[in-house]
């Protein structure tokens, strides 16, 4: 087997964990070798290949058990939107097995380029990543929404409740007091109160009226961003 | 857990499954060693620090079973799952068959390197992750997994047809092969 210090070396160039210093040094040596060049070479294409290898396999889609076992472990409600939206396989990947896909796939990202395919997706995972995304945008409605009503339209110690049923999520905001800026910008103080199963989290925090119906937070005295 | 790490773990999971599949060397006994991986991380989500990365933690997991799993069977049950026969359809005329059967060849080739080579193989090359996470990761030193990696690579390499012998006629002639 050709093994020394050199080929070390070069595996790490071809991977980019070299410090500038000694890729500059490898880079020269390259320069002056062909031999050293083709090793490379070869190299790069031996990763490209190994990666196309592994993702091919990825064609067949995730199992459902996996996912259900993470499903069991966040909210019930997002899970099941999740698995509706899985079951309703779209059109277009009805036309090709996954498998003839995968392979489409590995083979394009081959031609593309050698250094192409860490990256793996499966359209399980995508369904349900999609859905956590609109359960999550949802959420952040319906806390908006909450906030707007309760700073325009309430008197301090006065709360606003909201709930999202899809995600399980909800809570309520209260005005604590109320001050103008120097600027002459009306802000208040509020009581963010949120729920997620029994998991409770609380919010002190600060927002500004930019215009009618559009609140911003400035500060968070209590909690996270 | 909350829709944050859900995300993460969602998102990482395909990575992790091809880990598996790498590991074990079959998509039957990786995607058993995928759900334990998963059921293990969730039950003890709590040792998991926030802020640290998820796919190294789970990574760990992964491999620390398998390794058990080794020992617990004396020895690793050395088959690749081969594509079930209805499957092998020709995509884009011979060509694509020709890469199956290479993309294949690739994987029986690091199904026989030793354990130890593998992981680090697997983890580096086809999962991207940098030296210096794989050496935490495993708990080695830094110098041990660059040369445990090349000395895979270099296999590789010769494997492929590199270092003067001829290329294997089973693989595709470069890439350029597959446009022509």
């Amino acid at each position: 087997m050709t093994f020394n210090l050199n080929d070390e070396t070069l595996v790490a160039y071809v991977d980019g964990q070299l410090d500038a210093r000694e890729t500059a040094r490898v880079e020269a040596t390259l320069a002056e070798s062909a031999g050293a060049r083709e090793t490379v070479r070869q190299l790069r294409e031996g990763a490209a290949l190994l990666r196309a290898a592994f993702n091919e396999p990825m064609s067949e889609p995730m199992p459902e058990r996996v996912l259900e076992t993470i499903d069991k472990a966040a909210n019930k409600a997002v899970a099941a939107r999740a698995s509706r939206q899985c079951n309703r396989a779209s059109r277009w990947m009805s036309g090709l097995s996954p498998w003839q896909m995968a392979l489409a796939a590995s083979i394009a990202a081959l031609m593309v380029g050698l250094g192409a395919g860490f990256f793996v997706s499966d359209y399980r995972v995508e369904r349900r990543l999609a859905a956590l995304e609109a359960v999550v945008e949802a959420d952040r409605q319906a806390r908006n929404d909450a906030l707007v009503a309760a700073l325009e339209k309430n008197v301090s110690g006065e709360t606003v409740a909201w709930e999202n049923p899809d995600s399980g999520r909800r809570g309520s905001i209260t005005p604590v007091r109320t001050f103008k800026t120097t600027r002459g910008q009306w802000c208040r103080e509020y009581a963010a109160d949120e729920w997620l199963g029994d998991k409770q989290e609380l919010r002190r925090a600060i927002a500004c009226r930019e215009a009618e119906g559009l609140w911003k937070t400035r500060v968070v005295l209590v909690g996270d961003v | 857990m909350d829709e944050a790490l859900q995300r993460e773990m969602l998102a990482f999971l395909p990575r992790l499954r091809r880990f598996t599949y790498g590991l074990t060397g079959s998509a039957h006994e990786g995607d058993d060693l995928l759900q334990a991986t998963c059921e293990r991380a969730i039950r003890h989500i709590d040792k998991w620090q926030p802020g640290t990365r998820l796919d190294s933690w789970m990574y760990r997991i992964a491999r620390n079973l398998h390794l058990n799993d080794i020992r617990a069977k004396g020895v690793r049950s050395n088959h690749l799952s081969t594509i079930d026969p209805d499957d092998a359809v020709v995509v884009d005329g011979a060509g694509a068959m020709e890469w199956h059967m290479t993309f294949q060849a690739v994987r029986g080739f690091v199904d026989r390197l030793p354990e130890e080579q593998r992981t680090i193989l697997l983890l580096i090359t086809v999962e991207g992750l940098s030296y210096r996470e794989v050496a935490e990761l495993l708990e080695l030193p830094l110098g041990t997994v660059t040369s445990r990696l090349a000395r895979a690579r270099l296999a590789l390499k010769s494997f492929l047809g590199g270092d003067d012998t001829p290329r294997d006629s089973g693989r595709p002639n470069g890439v350029e092969g597959v446009t022509a």
